[in-house]
């Protein structure tokens, strides 16, 4: 049997809600005056779990009553959502990159992966995927560089 | 006495170098709104140094022009690119993006431009004359009407999920208990850190609105192939033109929603530490209930930016009321204003009109300029932001990430800042893909340490719950919260039998808090409860009494 998303969302909502309303318990107790620090996160646990017991049973129902849709084949699925996997892997990256590479460095190849990623295939765009990418870095640099004085992570290598 | 005191700031301000300042401080606020994690507040944060050159009001109106400017300029990212600049912008991009996706970014634009002049001008004019009493009403909340304001707000969540209300439920939900992950404003007991010590610190709002957003609608609009090679508008840039007439003209066949989205705007800037993030949801939210099609909104109407721009534009004139009365700021932007009065010697107090006549009045003005400015600057830059939309959609995911990402780190120069964009990037992408509304997430992680803290407050003054009932402020908000919770059901199922009893019910219900209030305000609870019996008269009254 085949559950559809509603149905699985649900079910990982409640154990999540669950798991959260155990984790409050080792929580210490409230100061005296003070509300204590479980209780506000009790009560939300207490209104959610209810709503997401109910998703999980709408979807269940809907599931044993409907026959289910046909899976779509990898490669059609995979069509759709490259560019969205293309994007998060090249950000996850940058994101890993930053304290040791600098704000420059993994800038520079997070601009310029995700264009060749997510634009017109072939050399030709090269050149303005380039000047895409420095033209921001420079402009973003002498904005929150130069203009504001945030400082960016200069990273192990150092180079700004 | 007001009148020659405002042809003397009149003579103050306009003076050349103060009047290139509002220009100056105008523009940077328009930008620093445009920018999904820039802020107002950053910007006048970053504005202050500059200022203590200056004398007190060339200084405020600096500020002013950074603060008026801010708050429209996070209509143009959240209409041409379904990015809110500001969280204040957050309503407008409900029908805003979508009425630029139907070929019409220049109306949407002029609408959500010139929404916000009249707007911010009615702000500024209630500013000049009830400043006093406004303020004065707002100093009676305690943290029981704190408290019951916010779950107002937060039951408007089931009114903004559309057709599930189940699914809006719990993200708005979630979205209070993700704003607990972290130490406890109170004790400062570490919940739901799982032992990392990043998560001690709990989530920047900002970062988790710009993930939710930002990469949600990117992510949109680069999936399949050869999508993210179009361009995010497919029109000729230099043919969308702001409609200035068209603008005007929409926005003048709606004087109501105008009028009570600026009202919504002031009554609500004029609450200490609340500020445009609620009221654009709110006034968004109202005119909706009150439209005669409801179902619209969302699809890319003209009401619904103007009900959310008119408020947040008018939500700067109420948030200076508070400061400029009593010395209380009514937003974070004008907490940093504060202190620039202060560095200057200048004590914003209930004195402080009396004492300082010409500045007070002279940041009245450089207030009111400002939206002129604002204007001008708009419909001159305005071309620039179009043409930035027609470039290809994967040359704008790629900066605009890049430029959320260093916007958010240069909130704290932190870079768990930047892990927060990219971990709520996925849930709101995820969100998105199943169907639940983004909005009440947003909405609880906004609200929730305001929640907690009042809720607390109000239990170490005194733990009597009942005091939340009994409070004629906090229980006019408790009714309005139900009455809200009930709304959508009410509009869903009119053909049954108890809808009808839903308004004179609703119309006795809100007359108790009057009731219970002194003075005069019992004659409200007086017409209220009339208007209710009356209404329930005509539900029960024989059929032969109205022929």
């Amino acid at each position: 049997m085949r559950f559809q998303a509603d149905t699985v969302i649900g079910a990982i909502l409640v154990v999540l809600v669950t798991t959260l309303f155990i984790m409050t318990i080792g929580l210490p107790s409230a100061p005296y005056g003070t509300m204590g620090p479980a209780l506000f996160p009790r009560v939300l646990l207490i209104a959610l779990f209810p709503l997401c017991a109910a998703l999980f049973g709408k979807g269940l129902i809907h599931d044993l009553r409907s026959r289910p849709e046909p899976l779509r084949p990898f490669a059609e699925w995979f069509h759709d959502y490259q560019n969205v996997l293309a994007v998060y892997v090249l950000f996850f990256l940058f994101a890993l990159a930053l304290p040791w590479a600098g704000y420059m460095v993994s800038g520079f190849a997070f601009l310029l992966l995700a264009q060749l990623a997510l634009g017109p295939k072939g050399w030709g765009k090269v050149p303005q995927f380039l000047a895409v990418t420095i033209g921001v870095l420079a402009a973003l640099y002498f904005i929150f560089r130069v203009i504001l004085l945030v400082l960016l992570p200069e990273g192990e290598i150092g180079l700004m | 006495m007001v009148l020659e005191n405002l042809g003397l700031a009149f003579a103050a301000v306009f003076q050349i170098k103060t009047v290139l300042l509002i220009f100056a401080g105008t523009f940077a606020g328009i930008v620093a709104g445009a920018i999904p994690g820039f802020t107002i507040a950053m910007a006048v944060i970053l504005t202050l140094p500059f200022t203590f050159g200056m004398t007190p009001l060339q200084g405020s109106a600096t500020m002013m022009g950074v603060f008026v400017g801010g708050y429209s300029g996070g209509l143009i990212s959240g209409t041409l690119l379904g990015i809110p600049g500001t969280p204040s912008s957050v309503a407008t991009t409900f029908d805003g993006f979508p009425m630029a996706r139907q070929g019409k970014p220049g109306l949407a634009l002029g609408v959500g431009i010139w929404s916000s002049f009249f707007g911010g001008l009615i702000g500024a004019v209630l500013l000049v004359l009830f400043a006093p009493p406004i303020a004065l009403f707002g100093l009676k909340f305690g943290p029981w009407e704190f408290f019951s304001l916010i779950i107002f707000a937060l039951t408007i969540i089931a009114s903004l999920s559309g057709d599930s209300m189940l699914k809006g439920g719990i993200a708005g939900l979630m979205g209070l208990l993700i704003a607990t992950i972290g130490d406890d404003d109170i004790t400062g007991i570490s919940r739901f850190d799982f032992g990392i010590d990043a998560l001690k610190q709990g989530f920047g709002f900002l970062p988790v609105l710009i993930g939710l957003f930002a990469f949600a609608q990117l992510m949109t609009d680069v999936e399949g192939g050869e999508k993210a090679q179009a361009s995010l508008l497919d029109v000729d840039a230099e043919a969308v033109k702001l409609e200035h007439w068209g603008a005007i003209r929409t926005i003048w066949s709606q004087p109501v929603n105008l009028i009570r989205s600026a009202l919504i705007g002031v009554f609500v800037g004029a609450l200490p530490a609340a500020g445009g993030s609620i009221s654009n949801i709110l006034s968004y939210d109202q005119a909706k209930k009150a439209s005669k099609h409801p179902e619209k909104y969302g699809t890319g109407i003209p009401d619904g930016i103007i009900a959310a721009e008119a408020a947040n534009n008018g939500t700067a004139g109420g948030a200076l009321i508070t400061m400029i009365a009593l010395g209380i700021p009514g937003d974070i932007s004008v907490a940093v204003m504060l202190g620039a009065l202060l560095i200057h010697n200048v004590v914003p107090s209930p004195t402080f009109i009396a004492e300082e006549p010409v500045l007070v009045y002279g940041i009245f003005v450089a207030f009111f300029l400002a939206h002129f400015v604002m204007i001008l600057l708009q419909a001159i830059g305005m071309r620039v932001f179009l043409k930035v939309a027609h470039l290809p959609k994967y040359v704008l995911a790629s900066t605009v990430l890049f430029f959320c990402a260093t916007g958010v780190f240069a909130l704290h120069n932190i870079t768990f800042d930047i892990w927060t964009l990219f971990w709520f990037g996925v849930l709101g992408y995820l969100m998105k893909k199943f169907s639940f509304p983004l909005a009440p997430m947003i909405l609880g992680v906004i609200l929730g340490d305001l929640a907690e803290v009042n809720l607390n407050r109000s239990y170490m003054t005194d733990a009597n719950p009942l005091l939340f009932f009994t409070r004629p402020i906090s229980l006019f908000f408790v009714i309005l919260a139900l009455i809200s919770l009930v709304f959508p059901f009410w509009q869903r199922f009119r053909e049954q039998a108890w809808t009808a009893f839903f308004l004179p019910a609703s119309a006795v219900a809100i007359s108790i808090p009057f009731w219970i209030s002194p003075g005069v305000l019992k004659l409200a609870g007086l017409a209220f409860a009339v208007l209710g019996l009356f209404m329930l008269y005509r539900l029960f009254r024989p059929a032969s009494a109205s022929a």
